[in-house]
Parts: structure tokens; C-alpha cells; sequence
């Protein structure tokens, strides 16, 4: 991955941003914080605290790495919850769109996990997964792919989930 | 005609801009677009991109984003051209110097309901000189009448360096077509209408009428990205590569209209997406018009071939020259009475 100095500028804006969406008080800004750092670490075999599954928990998790994404993805299987990834893109203006609704959603519904994969940092999974607009949203369950909403279209992004998810 | 009703008609405006930087407009963070968005009086429904640009459905039409243009198209009472100000000084903040411009709209069905600056065309033009820097130096505004109520409004400056290069506001081998249709056939127009007690999403709703209508099928590689309005109304955004197409539809009788927009390159059959486009509204009456770097009397008799076909005759034809545009050609049909 390469950054000009404008991309790192825009890009830590951006999470900047994000972080300001899902809300807001320090101790939130921090924990998405340790995330990154964590994933960035790409640790395997990692055993959870219980705040830092708590942190998780009403955020949405930012995958930085190939070892961060398939951590998550294997957690998400073994959890058997709901995963909704989104591939986005730095210069993508509808994923900055939707970015602040996703984070009302990660809170609100803290029995689903939201993802995050920015398209050119993991652009393997970005091929592999087939994305061709962003912001692409994959539904998850148990490993496999049950449905999946492409562009920013809040009302049936917040119906599909609804629909797949456990009560 | 009704005493007054929805103004379907758009109006479009589409900048030009150069700089280093490739990622450009699309830079443009979300609260700039907000800005821009309020000034005209609009907000996102819905939205998608791609690598080479962002489509936006808004309130009141459409936004497309590439990082060296954009183009705004919205209808109703909607004050597009005061986004002007507003968008060259976010542009200029990201390193983006103004080098071409045009503008385009209908024939008001409500002229007395639009407000400044779209009060008259000469308004309009008047608030772009003074919208746009001098260095867009070579301007043309005209109206280009026909034998029907339809009149094409256009308006186009450039600066020094790109006026000369034909085509410039359109691309190389490229062309942007323009279709206003008005009194759509009654029984097609009410596709667009939500049915009574639909709970469905405005994007769930939207999905089914491009699929009911024929709207899927007219570019079936594109990416569409539809929402339906309640009680009626519906918009759409293809997205195929680097071009776009979008819809918009006012289906109410007495005042109903359908526009349909694309970006097509020179090679591929403009006819038959013609006549797929009028196979969906059935309208009384349409313009088409063209904007291409060149060939544009050659364009004009490949869509009166296509339409003739599905039964409309040519009511009249006009080609104009413009800086930086090239020719823009105006044509004008109605449907044949059997």
C-alpha cells in the first residue's frame, strides 16, 4: 500500500471521522484505536480480554491486513452472529455517505458484526470477493454469503439486516 | 394542463476542472457535498461509485463525480446554479482551477413557479457570467427553438487552453444525449406510481419498477442504483464503466414527463436504445439533443431513423456550434397518430 502525503492526511480524516460517527466519547475513539494497532500487530491465537471484546462490541471493525481480516471472519464463524462487511475505498464519496449511518447501525446492534475493508489496502480480498462498486455490503452467516446490498442505499441495507439476523 | 404541478423538466450543470491531483472532486468530503447539495436545495437518496466516478440519486435528480468533473441535474423549484460559488471554492481548496462549463435545461411546463436566479434564461445566463472567473473567457448562450413547446436552453464557456480542442466538454469519441419526454401514455406512466399500502423501502420499490417497466433492459450491463418516491416518482443512476445513464420520472397526468440521459461512445447503437427508452413512456411528444465533439447533422438523421421506426415523426432539427462543446444538435418529435 502506498500513500502519498495527501492520502495519509485524507485517510486519518477519514478515520477520524468515523470514529467521531460511531459515537463519540474518548474512551470509543481509543478502543477503535486499539483495534487498528492490534490488526496492524496481526497477532494470531490472541486471547480476547473481556474489554476488548467490549470494545468490538457497537463498532465497526476496520481490517487493515490479510491476518486481521481472516481472524474476524473466523470469529464471526465461530460466533455464528450476523457479519456485514463493507468494502470501500478512500476516494469513494457515497462509502463516506454511508459511513456515520453504518456506525449508528454498529451501535445500535450490537448482536451483528460490522467489517470494514478498504478495497486497495486488501486488494486480494477485494478481487476474490468480486467488488466493482463501492460501497459493496456482504451478509454473512457462518462462512458462507446469505445476501448482499451494493451502493449506499441506508433503507434496504437496514431491511436486509433486519431480515438476517438472529432474534 | 393542470394550474400547477410538479416541474419535471431539469436543469444540468456540468463542470470542468484541471489539476494534479487524480483522485480530484471525488476528494470532496461529505460535508462540501452537503454544502454544494443545500445551495441548491437537494439531498442524497441514495449512491454508489466505481473506480472511475460517483453516482448520486438525489431528492430532486441527479450528481455524477468524476475527479475532473461533475455534472448536477435536478428538477422541480430547485436553485441549481447557486451551487455554483459554492462548488468552484471546495474545488479550488483541492487544487482544482475551473476550465469549462455548460449548461442545459428544457422548457419550463411551470416557468412561473421556478425562482432566482431561473426566473428566464437571460437570469440564468447573467448569474453564470458572474458565477464563472474570467478566465473562461469563450461564452455562447442560445436557445434553440422547434416547431413544438419543447426549447433547448444552452449555455457554455471554456478558458483559453481548452476552447480550441473540439469536443473538450464531451470527450474524445463520446457524446451525452439528452431526451425530454412529455405526456407519457397513461397506462405506462402509472407503473410509476408506489401501489396503495406498499410498506416496502423507496430502493425496494425503486428495484421493482425498473424491473416492471423495461428499464433494466435498456443498458443491461450497468449498475443500477434506483429509488421510487411515495406516492409516486422514480429516479435511477446506471453506472457501466466510465459512463452513466440516469432516469427521472413525474408521472402525474396533466403534467407528466420522463427524462433519459447518457454518456455513449461514437461506436455503439445509439438507435436501439432509443427506441428502448421509448418503448418505456410512450410520450406525445420528445427532444433529443445531442452534444458531441463533431457529426452532429450525422447524429441527427441516426435518431430520426431509430424513432421513426417506433412510430414518431421529426417535427424539426437544429445543429449549433459551441466553444469546447462542439456541435450540440436539438430535435423535436411527436408521436404518429394512427
Amino acid at each position: 500500500m502506498h500513500f502519498s502525503g495527501d492520502d495519509v492526511r485524507f485517510y486519518s480524516s477519514k478515520l477520524a471521522a468515523s470514529a467521531a460517527a460511531v459515537g463519540i466519547n474518548q474512551g470509543i475513539s481509543f478502543a477503535c484505536v486499539v483495534c487498528i494497532l492490534y490488526a496492524d500487530s496481526s497477532l494470531s491465537n490472541k486471547i480476547y480480554t473481556k474489554e476488548e471484546k467490549m470494545a468490538e462490541e457497537g463498532t465497526v471493525i476496520s481490517c487493515h491486513s490479510l491476518d486481521a481480516w481472516n481472524e474476524q471472519l473466523q470469529k464471526g464463524n465461530d460466533s455464528k452472529k450476523l457479519v456485514v462487511v463493507d468494502f470501500t475505498a478512500s476516494w469513494c464519496g457515497p462509502c463516506r455517505f454511508i459511513a456515520p449511518y453504518l456506525g449508528e447501525l454498529a451501535q445500535m446492534l450490537p448482536d451483528v458484526t460490522f467489517l470494514k475493508v478498504d478495497v486497495d489496502e486488501l486488494k486480494s480480498v477485494a478481487t476474490d470477493w468480486a467488488i466493482e462498486a463501492m460501497p459493496t455490503f456482504m451478509f454473512l452467516k457462518e462462512g458462507k454469503i446469505v445476501d448482499k446490498v451494493v451502493g449506499a442505499r441506508k433503507e434496504e441495507l437496514q431491511q436486509k439486516i433486519a431480515m438476517h439476523k438472529p432474534n | 394542463m393542470a394550474v400547477s404541478g410538479f416541474e419535471g423538466f431539469e436543469k444540468r450543470l456540468e463542470l470542468h476542472f484541471y489539476g494534479d491531483d487524480p483522485m480530484g472532486l471525488r476528494r470532496l468530503d461529505f460535508s462540501g457535498l452537503q454544502e454544494v447539495l443545500d445551495a441548491v436545495q437537494c439531498t442524497v437518496v441514495s449512491a454508489v461509485g466505481n473506480c472511475f466516478f460517483d453516482a448520486y440519486v438525489l431528492s430532486e435528480s441527479s450528481l455524477f463525480v468524476y475527479p475532473k468533473k461533475m455534472i448536477i441535474k435536478t428538477c422541480g423549484t430547485t436553485q441549481l446554479l447557486k451551487s455554483i460559488p459554492c462548488l468552484l471554492g471546495h474545488a479550488d481548496e483541492l487544487g482544482l482551477t475551473v476550465c469549462g462549463c455548460k449548461y442545459t435545461r428544457g422548457n419550463f411546463i411551470f416557468p412561473e413557479a421556478q425562482p432566482f436566479p431561473h426566473t428566464s434564461f437571460s437570469e440564468e445566463v447573467m448569474y453564470l457570467e458572474e458565477s464563472l472567473p474570467n478566465s473562461l473567457c469563450y461564452r455562447k448562450a442560445c436557445i434553440m427553438p422547434s416547431k413544438t413547446s419543447h426549447a433547448w436552453h444552452v449555455y457554455t464557456a471554456s478558458d483559453d487552453d481548452h476552447h480550441q480542442m473540439v469536443g473538450h466538454l464531451v470527450g474524445p469519441n463520446t457524446f451525452t444525449i439528452e431526451v425530454c419526454m412529455t405526456q407519457l401514455d397513461a397506462a405506462l406512466a402509472r407503473k410509476f406510481f408506489r401501489r396503495h399500502g406498499d410498506r416496502s423501502s423507496g430502493d425496494a420499490a425503486g428495484k421493482e419498477m425498473t424491473a416492471a417497466t423495461g428499464i433494466g433492459e435498456i443498458s443491461p450491463s450497468a449498475l443500477v442504483c434506483d429509488f421510487a418516491f411515495d406516492p409516486c416518482g422514480y429516479s435511477m443512476n446506471g453506472v457501466d464503466g466510465p459512463h452513466y445513464s440516469t432516469i427521472h420520472v413525474t408521472p402525474e397526468d396533466g403534467y407528466s414527463y420522463a427524462s433519459f440521459e447518457c454518456v455513449a461512445s461514437a461506436g455503439g447503437d445509439l438507435g436501439e436504445v432509443l427506441k428502448k427508452v421509448v418503448r418505456v413512456f410512450r410520450p406525445g411528444t420528445m427532444s433529443v439533443s445531442i452534444c458531441t465533439g463533431d457529426g452532429g447533422v450525422e447524429m441527427c438523421s441516426r435518431v430520426a431513423a431509430a424513432l421513426r421506426v417506433v412510430g414518431y415523426d421529426a417535427r424539426s432539427c437544429r445543429v449549433e456550434d459551441f466553444p469546447a462543446a462542439g456541435s450540440v444538435t436539438f430535435q423535436t418529435f411527436s408521436i404518429r397518430r394512427k
